[in-house]
Protein backbone atom coordinates (compact mmCIF):
# COMPACT_ATOMS: atom_id res chain seq x y z
CA UNK A 1 0.00 0.00 0.00
CA UNK A 2 1.30 3.63 -0.74
CA UNK A 3 2.59 5.12 2.64
CA UNK A 4 2.04 8.46 3.91
CA UNK A 5 4.46 10.84 3.81
CA UNK A 6 2.93 13.82 5.44
CA UNK A 7 0.11 15.54 5.98
CA UNK A 8 -1.01 19.22 6.49
CA UNK A 9 -3.70 21.57 6.28
CA UNK A 10 -3.09 25.53 5.71
CA UNK A 11 -4.73 28.39 4.70
CA UNK A 12 -2.41 29.14 1.44
CA UNK A 13 -0.26 27.55 -1.19
CA UNK A 14 2.01 28.46 -3.62
CA UNK A 15 3.90 27.03 -6.46
CA UNK A 16 6.88 28.08 -7.37
CA UNK A 17 7.10 28.60 -11.60
CA UNK A 18 11.11 27.62 -11.53
CA UNK A 19 10.99 24.67 -9.54
CA UNK A 20 7.94 23.30 -8.74
CA UNK A 21 8.75 23.37 -5.20
CA UNK A 22 5.11 23.70 -3.41
CA UNK A 23 5.09 26.56 -0.01
CA UNK A 24 2.70 26.12 2.49
CA UNK A 25 1.03 29.06 4.10
CA UNK A 26 -0.67 29.86 7.47
CA UNK A 27 -0.67 26.24 8.62
CA UNK A 28 -3.87 26.06 10.44
CA UNK A 29 -3.89 25.29 14.29
CA UNK A 30 -6.05 27.01 16.16
CA UNK A 31 -9.25 29.58 15.13
CA UNK A 32 -9.73 32.37 16.78
CA UNK A 33 -13.95 33.54 15.42
CA UNK A 34 -14.56 37.19 16.48
CA UNK A 35 -18.38 35.16 16.70
CA UNK A 36 -19.60 32.59 16.18
CA UNK A 37 -21.31 31.31 13.73
CA UNK A 38 -19.07 31.29 11.07
CA UNK A 39 -17.21 30.03 8.33
CA UNK A 40 -13.40 29.28 7.38
CA UNK A 41 -13.18 30.50 3.90
CA UNK A 42 -10.64 28.33 3.08
CA UNK A 43 -8.40 25.10 3.56
CA UNK A 44 -5.95 23.66 1.57
CA UNK A 45 -5.43 19.88 2.92
CA UNK A 46 -1.86 18.43 0.54
CA UNK A 47 -1.37 14.68 1.71
CA UNK A 48 1.83 13.14 0.18
CA UNK A 49 2.12 9.79 -0.67
CA UNK A 50 4.26 7.38 -2.19
CA UNK A 51 4.49 4.29 -3.72
CA UNK A 52 6.78 1.50 -4.66
CA UNK A 53 7.07 0.29 -8.29
CA UNK A 54 5.63 -2.67 -7.81
CA UNK A 55 2.18 -0.18 -6.93
CA UNK A 56 2.55 1.68 -10.31
CA UNK A 57 0.11 0.46 -12.23
CA UNK A 58 -2.32 -0.07 -9.22
CA UNK A 59 -5.58 2.57 -8.08
CA UNK A 60 -5.83 3.60 -5.37
CA UNK A 61 -8.17 6.42 -4.12
CA UNK A 62 -7.83 8.78 -1.19
CA UNK A 63 -10.07 10.50 0.66
CA UNK A 64 -10.10 13.65 2.62
CA UNK A 65 -12.95 13.80 5.15
CA UNK A 66 -13.92 17.23 6.68
CA UNK A 67 -15.59 17.11 10.28
CA UNK A 68 -17.20 20.96 11.37
CA UNK A 69 -17.25 21.34 15.46
CA UNK A 70 -20.43 20.34 16.36
CA UNK A 71 -21.49 18.32 13.20
CA UNK A 72 -23.28 14.95 13.38
CA UNK A 73 -21.93 13.53 10.31
CA UNK A 74 -18.64 14.36 7.92
CA UNK A 75 -18.18 15.34 4.19
CA UNK A 76 -15.70 12.90 2.44
CA UNK A 77 -13.89 14.51 -1.01
CA UNK A 78 -12.72 11.95 -3.00
CA UNK A 79 -9.60 11.80 -5.21
CA UNK A 80 -7.68 8.84 -7.24
CA UNK A 81 -4.23 9.00 -7.65
CA UNK A 82 -3.24 8.70 -11.28
CA UNK A 83 -0.96 5.80 -12.36
CA UNK A 84 2.97 5.97 -13.45
CA UNK A 85 4.25 7.93 -10.71
CA UNK A 86 5.67 6.98 -7.31
CA UNK A 87 5.21 10.15 -5.30
CA UNK A 88 1.94 12.15 -5.35
CA UNK A 89 0.63 15.34 -3.78
CA UNK A 90 -3.34 15.33 -3.09
CA UNK A 91 -3.88 18.87 -2.69
CA UNK A 92 -7.19 19.53 -1.88
CA UNK A 93 -9.22 23.03 -1.14
CA UNK A 94 -12.21 23.22 0.66
CA UNK A 95 -14.24 26.26 1.02
CA UNK A 96 -16.76 27.45 3.51
CA UNK A 97 -16.38 25.12 6.39
CA UNK A 98 -18.90 26.08 8.52
CA UNK A 99 -17.90 26.80 12.23
CA UNK A 100 -21.09 26.50 14.73
CA UNK A 101 -19.86 26.09 17.89
CA UNK A 102 -16.06 25.77 19.61
CA UNK A 103 -14.76 22.54 19.08
CA UNK A 104 -12.10 20.89 16.81
CA UNK A 105 -12.52 20.94 12.76
CA UNK A 106 -10.85 16.92 11.78
CA UNK A 107 -9.68 16.79 8.95
CA UNK A 108 -8.93 13.13 7.83
CA UNK A 109 -6.56 11.55 5.07
CA UNK A 110 -7.81 8.04 4.00
CA UNK A 111 -6.41 5.39 1.05
CA UNK A 112 -8.98 3.59 0.08
CA UNK A 113 -11.25 4.04 2.95
CA UNK A 114 -8.56 3.37 5.64
CA UNK A 115 -7.42 6.25 8.28
CA UNK A 116 -4.03 7.46 7.58
CA UNK A 117 -3.72 10.78 9.06
CA UNK A 118 -5.62 13.50 10.90
CA UNK A 119 -4.98 16.80 11.71
CA UNK A 120 -7.08 18.69 14.21
CA UNK A 121 -8.08 22.61 14.24
CA UNK A 122 -8.96 24.15 17.35
CA UNK A 123 -12.06 26.91 17.15
CA UNK A 124 -11.91 28.66 19.98
CA UNK A 125 -14.95 31.05 21.64
CA UNK A 126 -15.82 34.08 20.04
CA UNK A 127 -13.61 37.15 20.83
CA UNK A 128 -16.58 39.44 22.62
CA UNK A 129 -15.82 43.16 21.42
CA UNK A 130 -15.90 45.57 24.57
CA UNK A 131 -17.25 49.16 24.85
CA UNK A 132 -14.63 50.74 22.86
CA UNK A 133 -15.38 48.16 20.16
CA UNK A 134 -12.20 46.01 20.55
CA UNK A 135 -12.19 42.03 20.68
CA UNK A 136 -11.33 40.21 23.77
CA UNK A 137 -11.13 36.71 24.09
CA UNK B 1 11.54 35.06 -29.81
CA UNK B 2 9.74 31.73 -29.08
CA UNK B 3 9.60 30.36 -32.86
CA UNK B 4 13.13 31.34 -32.83
CA UNK B 5 13.83 29.19 -29.64
CA UNK B 6 12.22 26.53 -31.28
CA UNK B 7 13.46 26.53 -34.70
CA UNK B 8 17.64 27.02 -32.86
CA UNK B 9 16.55 23.30 -32.14
CA UNK B 10 16.76 22.55 -36.53
CA UNK B 11 20.29 24.77 -36.55
CA UNK B 12 23.88 22.68 -36.94
CA UNK B 13 25.33 25.03 -34.42
CA UNK B 14 22.39 23.04 -32.15
CA UNK B 15 23.83 19.80 -33.86
CA UNK B 16 27.42 20.70 -33.33
CA UNK B 17 27.05 21.73 -29.97
CA UNK B 18 25.29 17.93 -28.99
CA UNK B 19 27.67 16.39 -30.08
CA UNK B 20 27.85 12.55 -31.13
CA UNK B 21 25.24 10.33 -30.37
CA UNK B 22 25.81 8.79 -26.95
CA UNK B 23 23.95 6.06 -25.41
CA UNK B 24 20.22 7.44 -24.20
CA UNK B 25 21.04 7.92 -20.38
CA UNK B 26 24.39 9.90 -21.10
CA UNK B 27 22.41 11.88 -24.32
CA UNK B 28 19.91 12.96 -21.86
CA UNK B 29 22.11 14.62 -19.68
CA UNK B 30 24.01 16.68 -22.57
CA UNK B 31 20.61 17.91 -23.21
CA UNK B 32 19.96 18.96 -20.63
CA UNK B 33 23.47 20.57 -19.94
CA UNK B 34 22.78 22.66 -23.45
CA UNK B 35 22.32 26.35 -23.40
CA UNK B 36 19.21 25.82 -25.61
CA UNK B 37 17.12 23.81 -23.85
CA UNK B 38 17.46 24.91 -20.73
CA UNK B 39 16.42 28.43 -22.42
CA UNK B 40 13.50 26.55 -23.85
CA UNK B 41 12.27 25.35 -20.29
CA UNK B 42 12.59 28.99 -18.81
CA UNK B 43 10.18 30.06 -21.67
CA UNK B 44 7.73 27.16 -21.56
CA UNK B 45 7.75 27.71 -18.06
CA UNK B 46 6.69 31.48 -18.59
CA UNK B 47 4.24 30.78 -21.02
CA UNK B 48 6.92 32.87 -23.90
CA UNK B 49 6.65 29.09 -25.78
CA UNK B 50 3.00 27.99 -25.45
CA UNK B 51 1.95 24.44 -26.19
CA UNK B 52 0.16 25.21 -29.33
CA UNK B 53 3.63 26.51 -30.32
CA UNK B 54 5.09 23.02 -30.05
CA UNK B 55 2.57 21.29 -31.63
CA UNK B 56 2.45 22.96 -34.37
CA UNK B 57 6.51 23.01 -34.62
CA UNK B 58 6.65 19.19 -33.76
CA UNK B 59 3.76 18.72 -36.81
CA UNK B 60 5.74 20.12 -38.90
CA UNK B 61 8.71 18.18 -38.51
CA UNK B 62 7.23 14.97 -38.57
CA UNK B 63 5.52 16.03 -41.96
CA UNK B 64 9.10 15.82 -43.75
CA UNK B 65 9.33 12.56 -42.21
CA UNK B 66 10.00 9.51 -44.86
CA UNK B 67 10.10 6.05 -44.47
CA UNK B 68 14.00 4.80 -44.86
CA UNK B 69 15.62 8.65 -44.05
CA UNK B 70 16.65 9.85 -41.18
CA UNK B 71 14.37 12.29 -39.94
CA UNK B 72 15.55 15.98 -39.97
CA UNK B 73 14.11 16.91 -36.53
CA UNK B 74 15.73 13.75 -34.67
CA UNK B 75 17.23 15.93 -32.16
CA UNK B 76 14.92 18.81 -31.75
CA UNK B 77 12.58 16.48 -30.61
CA UNK B 78 14.69 14.36 -28.40
CA UNK B 79 15.71 18.34 -26.51
CA UNK B 80 12.07 18.87 -26.83
CA UNK B 81 11.23 15.77 -24.55
CA UNK B 82 14.14 16.95 -22.39
CA UNK B 83 13.10 20.55 -21.93
CA UNK B 84 9.84 19.79 -20.96
CA UNK B 85 10.49 16.76 -19.01
CA UNK B 86 9.97 18.12 -15.92
CA UNK B 87 6.97 20.23 -16.27
CA UNK B 88 3.79 19.36 -14.13
CA UNK B 89 1.08 19.22 -16.87
CA UNK B 90 -0.66 16.71 -19.24
CA UNK B 91 0.90 17.45 -21.84
CA UNK B 92 4.43 16.24 -21.44
CA UNK B 93 3.28 12.70 -20.47
CA UNK B 94 0.97 12.79 -24.08
CA UNK B 95 3.99 13.87 -25.47
CA UNK B 96 6.74 11.10 -24.04
CA UNK B 97 4.14 8.48 -24.26
CA UNK B 98 3.77 9.22 -27.56
CA UNK B 99 7.39 8.95 -28.82
CA UNK B 100 8.39 7.16 -27.06
CA UNK B 101 5.53 3.80 -27.75
CA UNK B 102 6.71 4.47 -31.54
CA UNK B 103 9.38 1.71 -33.09
CA UNK B 104 10.89 3.57 -36.18
CA UNK B 105 14.85 3.45 -37.45
CA UNK B 106 14.27 7.16 -38.57
CA UNK B 107 13.94 9.25 -35.77
CA UNK B 108 15.44 6.54 -33.51
CA UNK B 109 17.34 9.49 -30.85
CA UNK B 110 14.14 10.93 -30.12
CA UNK B 111 12.55 7.91 -28.92
CA UNK B 112 15.13 6.53 -27.09
CA UNK B 113 15.85 9.75 -25.40
CA UNK B 114 11.84 10.05 -24.62
CA UNK B 115 11.88 6.22 -23.02
CA UNK B 116 14.89 7.65 -20.55
CA UNK B 117 13.00 10.95 -20.13
CA UNK B 118 9.86 8.42 -19.23
CA UNK B 119 11.86 7.20 -16.56
CA UNK B 120 12.97 10.02 -14.73
CA UNK B 121 9.86 11.57 -14.71
CA UNK B 122 8.02 8.64 -12.99
CA UNK B 123 10.02 9.25 -9.76
CA UNK B 124 8.69 13.26 -9.63
CA UNK B 125 5.64 13.95 -7.62
CA UNK B 126 2.45 14.58 -9.84
CA UNK B 127 0.35 17.05 -8.05
CA UNK B 128 -3.09 16.99 -8.41
CA UNK B 129 -5.16 19.59 -7.15
CA UNK B 130 -9.07 20.10 -6.71
CA UNK B 131 -11.20 22.79 -5.31
CA UNK B 132 -14.74 21.96 -3.70
CA UNK B 133 -17.11 23.63 -1.71
CA UNK B 134 -18.16 22.12 1.63
CA UNK B 135 -21.91 23.56 1.20
CA UNK B 136 -22.37 22.32 -1.74
CA UNK B 137 -22.23 18.66 -0.42
CA UNK B 138 -25.21 19.98 2.24
CA UNK B 139 -27.86 21.24 -0.04
CA UNK B 140 -30.74 22.55 2.01
CA UNK B 141 -28.98 22.71 5.08
CA UNK B 142 -27.23 26.40 4.93
CA UNK B 143 -26.86 28.70 1.97
CA UNK B 144 -23.98 30.48 0.28
CA UNK B 145 -22.33 33.55 2.43
CA UNK B 146 -23.36 36.81 1.12
CA UNK B 147 -20.86 39.00 3.12
CA UNK B 148 -19.98 41.98 0.39
CA UNK B 149 -23.62 42.33 0.10
CA UNK B 150 -24.85 42.71 3.43
CA UNK B 151 -22.11 44.43 4.89
CA UNK B 152 -22.69 47.16 2.19
CA UNK B 153 -25.76 47.61 3.87
CA UNK B 154 -24.92 48.95 7.16
CA UNK B 155 -21.86 51.22 6.12
CA UNK B 156 -22.84 54.72 7.22
CA UNK B 157 -26.44 53.16 8.57
CA UNK B 158 -27.40 55.61 11.93
CA UNK B 159 -27.71 52.71 15.17
CA UNK B 160 -31.62 53.15 15.28
CA UNK B 161 -32.09 52.41 11.66
CA UNK B 162 -29.58 49.59 11.46
CA UNK B 163 -31.69 47.87 14.45
CA UNK B 164 -34.58 48.28 11.97
CA UNK B 165 -33.20 47.09 9.07
CA UNK B 166 -31.37 44.12 10.57
CA UNK B 167 -34.46 42.60 12.18
CA UNK B 168 -35.88 42.97 8.68
CA UNK B 169 -33.34 41.60 7.26
CA UNK B 170 -33.16 38.57 10.19
CA UNK B 171 -37.05 38.16 8.65
CA UNK B 172 -36.37 38.14 5.49
CA UNK B 173 -33.22 36.09 5.49
CA UNK B 174 -34.66 33.46 7.86
CA UNK B 175 -38.23 32.32 5.55
CA UNK B 176 -35.85 32.35 2.52
CA UNK B 177 -34.01 29.63 4.33
CA UNK B 178 -35.10 25.87 3.83
CA UNK B 179 -34.32 25.11 7.59
CA UNK B 180 -34.34 28.67 9.52
CA UNK B 181 -34.64 27.08 12.87
CA UNK B 182 -31.18 25.24 12.31
CA UNK B 183 -29.60 27.79 11.47
CA UNK B 184 -29.28 29.70 14.81
CA UNK B 185 -29.22 33.77 13.45
CA UNK B 186 -27.25 35.64 15.46
CA UNK B 187 -29.10 38.85 16.96
CA UNK B 188 -26.19 41.66 16.64
CA UNK B 189 -25.69 43.15 13.24
CA UNK B 190 -22.09 42.68 12.76
CA UNK B 191 -22.55 38.95 13.61
CA UNK B 192 -24.94 39.28 10.45
CA UNK B 193 -22.03 40.32 8.45
CA UNK B 194 -19.82 37.35 9.25
CA UNK B 195 -22.10 34.53 9.12
CA UNK B 196 -24.56 35.44 5.56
Amino acid sequence: MPELEYFVVCRHLSTDIETDELTFGGVLEDIFPIELPMYLERAVAISCWRLTKDELESDFQTILRVTPPGANDSVDFAMNLSRGRTRHHAIQSVFNIPMEEPGTIIFEALLNGRHEASHHVEVHSALQPDESGRAEP
Amino acid sequence: MSVSLLSELLTDEFADAIGFVLPPAAMRIVFRRSVAVRKLTQAIRHSVVTEAEIRDFVASIVKSFKFGEGLTGDLALAAIAVAIERLPVDFVDEYLDALASLRLREMSTCIRIARECIKHRANLPKKEFRQQSYLRTRPGTLQQPKQLKIHLLFVGTKPKTLRSRSARLLKTVGSSFDKPDSLRLPTRPQSIRGYI
